[in-house]
C-alpha cells in the first residue's frame, strides 16, 4: 500500500515538482520527498525554516517541521511542540498515528491535519508550522503564530471624549474579538471570506442574525465572492468593488476604525465587514444621515447632541456653500447684503486685484493645498506648516492685497466647518462639490448655486446604498426615524430600529421606559 | 407602464401640491385681486376650490377605471387607435406647451429678480436640463426630491407670513361682497387654471402603491393648495390692499422684501427666489416627466429616456417660439391661459370619462 502510494507520488512529482499546480494533490508518505516539494515551492524563501529531528527512542522515526521564521513565536515552539514531541519515548502499539499526536502529544489550542498540498501551501504561508512524520501521508498544522500588530490604538481619525477609547488594529481576530467584546451572543454571525488570488485577504462579514435582513447578507456575499483580483491591501480597495452607483462622486459605504460604532450600527440591522490588515472596518448599507452622525451624540447628553447635531447640518452646508455665495453675493447680488456690510465689504476689497471667482480659488486652492501638505509631511516638519499656512492664508495675504479680508473669514469658516463632518468621505465629496458651486455661481449667481443643488438633491434621492434609498429617512420620509436626524431624542423614546434596516425585528426596547421616581406606594410613603 | 417607480400617496399629494403651488402660489395672488379686489381671498377659497375638486373628481374616476396605464395608454381604448394616438399626440404636445409656458415664467423672474443681462435662452436652458435630468431619474427621485422641497418650501412661505403678520391692517379685507357676487366667481378664472393642474393624476395615478388612497391624494392636493393660497393672498391684501396689491406682479416678492426687523432680518425675499427657482425646476421635472411619458406612449416605444430628451427640447423651443417676448406672455396668460386650462384640465378629461362610461370601457384585468 504505501509502495504503491510512493510510486503513483513519485510520477506525479516528476511533472509538478516546480510548478504551482500542487493544489489537488495528496501528501506523499515520504518525508524526503514532501521536504523535498515544500523547499521547491518555496524557493526563494529564506525565511522559512527546516527543523529535522527524530521521534521516539526505541523505534526513532524521522520528522522535519517548517516554520516561518519570523511570524513564529520561538516559547511557544520550543515549549509545546519540540519538547513534547522530543519527549516521546515510546509509540502506542499500533504505531504512530496524527490522531494520537494531535490528542495526546501537542498541547496546543489550534491543530489541524492536511492531506492536500493546497492545505500545506496555504497554511504554511500565513505562518503555522508544518510537521511531516515520515511514514505519514499526513500532515499536523501547527499555529505557533506570534501576533506582531500593535496592541489596541486608539481610534486616532475618530476621536470622543466622552465613550469607549479602543480601536481596531491591523489584526483580525483581535478586531473581531474587539467586536465580541461588546455583542456578547450566538446572534453575532462572523463568515469568513477571502479576497485577492495573491494576498488571500480574509474579509469577515459580520451581522446579528435576526435583526439584518437576510438579502442583504446573500447581496454582500455575492458581491464579494464576484471580484476577482490579485491582491487588495486595504478597505478602500474593497469598496470601490461594493458600490451600487459605481461612478458616484459619494460614497455609499461607511467606514470606521471604532468597535462601537461597529457594534451600534449591527443593532440597527446593517452588516460589518472587518479586514484583515486595516484597522478600518466597513459598514453596509448606509445613509447620507449615518454620515453626519458622531458615535458622540449618543454618549453625550441628549440636549447638547441635538445642539451638536443641528450645528453639524449647518456646518455642513456652510463648507458645501459658503465660498460659493460669496462669489455670487459681491458678483451678481450686492443688494442681498444690508448697506453696511456691503460697503464695508466693498472698502475692504478695494485693494484686491481679482474678481471674486479668482481670489476665492486661489483661496480655496491654497487651503486645500496646505491641507495636504499636513498630511503628507513628517511630523517633524509639523511646525513649518503652521507658520506658513498663516502667512498664506493670513494677514499676509491681505495686507499684500492679494485677498480681501472678508475672503479670508469665509475661508476660515468653510475650513472649520468641513472638518465638523464625521464622516471623511462625505467631507472629500463636499471638497470637490465646493469648487463646482464656485464656478456656478461665478457665472450664474444664486441662480447657479440654486440649480446645482436641485440637481444634488434629484442626484442624492437617486442614489441607493445596498437597496436603502441615501436620503431616507428623509427622502423617501419615514416620520419614525426623524428622531435621530436633525435632532437625537432621549434613548428611552428610541424604541424602534431605523424602519428600512431593521424591519425584520423594529423593537428594540421595550416602549414607555421614561424614568422618573417610583409611584408613592412603592416609596412606602402614606397617601 | 414605462416607468417602473412607485410612490405612496403623501407623495403623490406633495407632488400634485408642489405642481399647482410651485409658480402659481407667486403669480396667482396679484391676477385675482386684480379681478376680484379685497373679495379675492374669497374666490380663491370657494370657486378655485371647487373648481379643483371638480377637476380632481373627473380625473381620478377616469384613472381609477384603468389603474394600472396611464392617461395616454388607455386612451386608444376608448375613443379608437388612430382618433386615440392623434389626441394623445395632441395631449404630449399641450403638455409641452403648458411645460414652455412654466419654463418662460420661470426665467421671466430670474431675469428681473436676478440676472438682467443674462440671455433668457440660457436661463431656459439651465432650467430645462435639471428639469431634464430629474424627469430622468424616474418617479421616485422626482417624489423624493418633492418631499425635501414641500418642507422647505412651507417653512419658508410661514416664515414671510409670520414675519409680516404684524403689519396686516383688517381694515383692507372691508368691505366684504361690496359689488355682490360676480367679481368673486370672475376672481377665480385665472386661479382655477393652475388649481386643475390636479389633472396630472392622470399621468401619475399607475405610479401609487396603494390605490385605496388615491382619493386622500387627489382633494387632499386641492385643500392643501386651496390653504396656502387663500393664505398667501390674504397676507398680501392685509399688508398692501387691494389697490397696490393689484399693481404689482410679483406680490409675494415684494411681501418678503417688504420684511425689516430690528435692521437684521431683511432682505427675506431671497428666500422666495430660492423656492421659486427650486420650485420651477421641480413643476418642470413633473411635467416632462408626464410629457416624456405622453410622447413615449404615443410613439409606442419602450424606453421613455429618448421622447423625455425630445420633450425637453421641444418645450425649451416652445419657451422661445410661444412666450419670447413680453407681449406674447403678456397676451398668452392674461387672454389664452384660462379657456385653454379649462380645456386640459377639464372638458377633455371629462368628454374621456364620458365616453368611457357610456362605451363602457375599463381596463381589462386591472383589479
Amino acid at each position: 500500500m504505501r509502495k504503491l502510494s510512493r510510486k503513483t507520488q513519485t510520477s506525479e512529482m516528476d511533472v509538478d515538482l516546480n510548478s504551482y499546480q500542487l493544489e489537488n494533490k495528496p501528501i506523499s508518505a515520504s518525508l524526503k520527498e514532501n521536504i523535498a516539494i515544500v523547499q521547491n515551492i518555496f524557493n526563494p524563501c529564506d525565511d522559512l525554516h527546516l527543523r529535522e529531528f527524530v521521534i521516539g527512542q526505541e523505534h526513532p522515526v524521522s520528522a522535519a517541521i517548517f516554520f516561518i521564521d519570523p511570524a513564529t513565536n520561538y516559547d511557544i515552539l520550543q515549549r509545546d511542540v519540540m519538547e513534547p514531541l522530543l519527549s516521546i519515548m515510546d509509540f502506542p502499539p499500533e504505531g504512530i498515528t496524527i490522531n494520537w499526536l494531535m490528542k495526546e502529544k501537542l498541547p496546543m489550542g489550534k491543530v489541524l491535519a492536511g492531506q492536500q498540498w493546497s492545505d500545506v501551501i496555504k497554511n504554511i504561508s500565513s505562518g503555522l508550522a508544518g510537521l511531516f512524520i515520515d511514514g505519514l501521508n499526513t500532515m499536523v498544522l501547527i499555529s505557533v503564530f506570534e501576533n506582531n500588530s500593535r496592541s489596541i490604538p486608539e481610534p486616532s481619525s475618530e476621536t470622543v471624549t466622552r465613550g469607549p477609547q479602543d480601536g481596531f488594529t491591523e489584526d483580525i481576530r483581535r478586531n473581531t474579538a474587539l467586536l465580541r467584546k461588546r455583542l456578547h451572543t450566538p446572534r453575532l454571525a462572523i463568515k469568513q471570506l477571502e479576497v485577492g488570488e495573491i494576498t488571500r485577504t480574509r474579509v469577515n462579514l459580520v451581522y446579528l442574525k435576526g435583526i439584518i435582513n437576510e438579502n442583504l447578507v446573500t447581496e454582500i456575499e455575492e458581491r464579494i465572492n464576484r471580484i476577482k483580483i490579485d491582491g487588495i491591501v486595504s478597505d478602500g480597495q474593497l469598496e470601490e468593488f461594493l458600490r451600487d452607483s459605481p461612478w458616484s462622486l459619494i460614497s455609499t459605504v461607511n467606514s470606521t476604525e471604532r468597535p462601537d460604532v461597529l457594534a451600534a450600527a449591527l443593532l440597527e440591522g446593517r452588516a460589518g465587514l472587518i479586514f484583515d490588515n486595516t484597522p478600518f472596518c466597513l459598514i453596509i448599507p448606509v445613509t447620507m444621515v449615518n454620515l453626519l452622525q458622531s458615535p458622540e451624540d449618543y454618549y453625550d447628553n441628549y440636549w447638547f447632541s441635538s445642539f451638536i447635531r443641528l450645528l453639524r447640518w449647518s456646518a455642513f452646508f456652510t463648507s458645501l456653500l459658503a465660498p460659493a455665495l460669496y462669489i455670487a453675493v459681491t458678483t451678481f447680488h450686492q443688494e442681498l447684503l444690508p448697506t453696511q456690510l456691503l460697503l464695508s465689504i466693498i472698502i475692504s476689497r478695494e485693494k484686491v486685484p481679482f474678481p471674486g471667482l479668482v481670489e476665492a480659488l486661489v483661496m480655496e486652492m491654497s487651503f486645500e493645498i496646505l491641507r495636504e501638505a499636513g498630511v503628507r509631511l513628517p511630523r517633524a516638519f509639523g511646525q513649518t506648516i503652521s507658520i506658513v499656512g498663516a502667512i498664506v492664508i493670513g494677514q499676509a495675504a491681505v495686507s499684500a492685497g492679494l485677498v480681501s479680508p472678508a475672503m479670508v473669514v469665509v475661508v476660515s469658516l468653510t475650513a472649520i466647518s468641513s472638518f465638523s463632518t464625521p464622516s471623511l468621505s462625505l467631507a472629500n465629496s463636499v471638497r470637490i462639490l465646493r469648487f463646482i458651486f464656485m464656478l456656478l455661481a461665478a457665472s450664474l449667481g444664486l441662480f447657479g448655486i440654486m440649480v446645482l443643488l436641485s440637481v444634488l438633491v434629484f442626484y442624492l434621492c437617486s442614489v441607493r446604498s445596498f437597496g436603502i434609498p441615501y436620503l431616507s429617512p428623509l427622502a423617501p420620509v419615514s416620520f419614525s426615524d426623524l428622531k435621530d436626524v436633525f435632532i437625537r431624542v432621549p434613548v428611552w423614546m428610541m424604541d424602534k430600529r431605523p424602519r428600512l434596516m431593521g424591519r425584520n425585528d423594529l423593537l428594540r426596547q421595550a416602549s414607555g421606559q421614561k424614568p422618573g421616581p417610583p409611584p408613592p406606594e412603592e416609596r412606602g410613603e402614606e397617601k | 407602464m414605462l416607468d417602473k417607480g412607485r410612490i405612496n400617496s403623501i407623495q403623490l399629494l406633495l407632488l400634485l401640491v408642489m405642481a399647482e403651488l410651485a409658480t402659481s402660489l407667486f403669480t396667482v395672488p396679484s391676477r385675482a385681486i386684480m379681478a376680484a379686489g379685497p373679495d379675492s381671498w374669497i374666490s380663491l377659497l370657494v370657486v378655485t376650490g371647487l373648481y379643483g375638486l371638480l377637476v380632481a373628481w373627473v380625473t381620478l374616476t377616469l384613472s381609477q377605471r384603468f389603474p394600472t396605464r396611464v392617461f395616454t395608454e388607455y386612451l386608444p381604448d376608448i375613443v379608437g387607435r388612430v382618433p386615440g394616438k392623434i389626441l394623445t399626440a395632441i395631449f404630449a404636445i399641450l403638455l409641452m406647451h403648458i411645460s414652455g409656458g412654466i419654463l418662460s415664467q420661470g426665467s421671466a423672474f430670474v431675469h428681473i429678480a436676478f440676472l438682467r443681462e443674462t440671455p433668457s435662452l440660457l436661463l431656459d436652458m439651465v432650467f430645462m436640463g435639471a428639469a431634464f435630468y430629474g424627469a430622468y431619474l424616474g418617479i421616485e427621485v422626482i417624489a423624493r426630491h418633492t418631499v425635501l422641497l414641500f418642507a422647505f418650501f412651507t417653512v419658508s412661505v410661514l416664515v414671510v407670513v409670520l414675519l409680516v403678520l404684524p403689519d396686516v391692517n383688517i381694515d383692507n379685507f372691508l368691505p366684504v361682497l361690496e359689488n355682490g357676487y360676480m367679481p368673486v366667481i370672475l376672481g377665480a378664472k385665472d386661479a382655477s387654471a393652475w388649481r386643475g393642474e390636479v389633472f396630472l393624476i392622470l399621468m401619475f395615478y399607475p405610479y401609487l402603491n396603494l390605490k385605496q388612497e388615491a382619493s386622500k391624494a387627489a382633494y387632499g392636493t386641492i385643500i392643501i393648495a386651496v390653504v396656502f393660497s387663500t393664505l398667501i393672498t390674504m397676507t398680501v391684501i392685509g399688508v398692501f390692499g387691494s389697490e397696490v396689491a393689484s399693481t404689482q406682479l410679483y406680490t409675494v416678492f415684494k411681501l418678503a422684501r417688504y420684511i425689516s426687523i430690528a435692521q437684521f432680518i431683511e432682505r427675506i425675499d431671497i428666500l422666495i427666489v430660492i423656492i421659486w427657482i427650486a420650485g420651477v425646476i421641480l413643476k418642470l421635472a413633473i411635467f416632462q416627466h408626464a410629457a416624456g411619458i405622453a410622447a413615449a406612449t404615443t410613439l409606442g416605444v419602450k424606453n421613455y429616456r429618448w421622447p423625455l430628451l425630445g420633450s425637453a427640447i421641444i418645450s425649451t423651443a416652445m419657451a422661445l417660439i410661444f412666450f419670447g417676448n413680453q407681449a406674447q406672455f403678456d397676451y398668452f396668460f392674461d387672454k389664452i391661459w384660462p379657456l385653454y386650462a379649462y380645456s386640459i384640465e377639464l372638458f377633455f378629461p371629462a368628454l374621456i370619462l364620458i365616453l368611457a362610461l357610456l362605451l363602457n370601457k375599463k381596463g381589462v384585468n386591472e383589479s
